[in-house]
């Protein structure tokens, strides 16, 4: 729906790099793990809810 | 018990632990983790929520906004002189409104005074045209016993020292050196040295490995590296300082309650 504003694991707040990884690795053609090593993001508990997420809100919100 | 700073930022911290033991390591840990008190929403009043969200994973996503902490100026709720009913010594008030086509930040919270939120840019809510978001909260200090909001370490761990004893049959054959995953070990002047010696995970690949059977993995039990992150709510130093006065206090009032049944 929306990126989690924490991991679900550890805890680290995670949600306000996720435009920066939208932007770099998923709309642009940069690999995504360099772009997470960037971004500080070094536990495979939060990289894994960056590489497997997807902006719902943007689809469901104009049915709402 | 002694401490030795290895690396220390506003997020990050390392240090080493000297002359202790598992019980006093394992203690500092569950302190820093359960009984240091930080600042967070908790109570929400949505007067207007037409967004895609409900207001209950809107309160949740504002808990887990880290604030800034002054802890000499907040009191625990059920430490404070109104027992919890909320008074201006253990709450403060937030509030947020905004209506699309936007994108509600954690920037767009109207804090009272010396309140910061640390983290300017957490998205909150994303509003499209028509849709509209008015609420009001109450943030108050807790604990990471009671949610994890309010736990202001994360990753918070701590792991022996380990120690590498390579004895005389070592014939400098390098099978450790590529085995081990990392690189603790290096062949220099004809000897196995191990410049990595604190990277050692203790996974024994290379006692495995080693044809002569030279290498031995121990681990010096008076030392620990401890570790831990911050959410900024509070700073490293903070947080430690916090979490060693919590132990003694708790120490102190076992030692009376002792005293006293004696």
């Amino acid at each position: 729906m929306i990126i989690p504003v924490r991991c679900i694991t550890c805890g680290k707040v995670i949600a306000h790099r996720w435009e920066e990884f939208k932007e770099r690795a998923k709309e642009g053609n940069e690999d995504p793990e360099k772009v997470l090593d960037d971004l500080g993001l070094d536990r495979y508990c939060c990289r894994r809810i960056f590489m497997s997420h997807e902006d719902l809100i943007e689809d469901i919100a104009p049915y709402h | 018990m002694k401490t030795e700073i290895r690396e220390t930022s506003s997020q990050n911290t390392e240090f080493l632990l000297k002359e202790a033991n598992q019980a006093k390591a394992n203690a500092l840990r569950r302190t820093l983790i359960s009984e240091v008190p930080s600042l967070a929403i908790e109570d929400v009043k949505v007067y207007e929520n037409s967004s895609v969200l409900f207001d209950e994973i809107l309160a949740l996503r504002l808990g887990l906004i880290p604030l800034k902490t002054e802890l000499n100026e907040f009191k625990l709720p059920e430490e404070c002189q109104c027992n919890g009913e909320g008074c201006s010594a253990c709450q403060t008030t937030i509030s947020l409104g905004g209506e699309g086509e936007n994108i509600l930040y954690s920037s767009d919270l109207q804090t009272g005074e010396g309140i910061e939120v640390p983290i300017k840019d957490i998205p909150i809510v994303k509003l499209v045209e028509g849709q509209e978001v008015i609420l009001e909260a109450k943030a108050q200090l807790g604990t990471g016993k009671k949610h994890s909001k309010w736990q202001p370490v994360v990753a918070c761990s701590y792991k022996t020292y380990p120690i590498q004893e390579i004895s005389e049959q070592c014939n400098q054959c390098g099978e450790c050196v590529e085995t081990c995953p990392r690189n603790v070990y290096k062949i220099e002047d004809n000897e196995l040295k191990t410049p990595n010696q604190e990277k050692c995970m203790q996974c024994e690949q290379c006692v495995e490995e080693c044809p002569q059977n030279a290498i031995t993995i121990t681990d010096d039990k008076t030392k620990y590296i401890f570790t831990f992150e911050t959410d900024q709510s509070l700073t490293p130093k903070q947080i430690l300082q916090q979490g060693t006065k919590q132990i003694k206090q708790k120490l102190q009032e076992f030692k009376q309650k002792l005293n006293q049944q004696t």
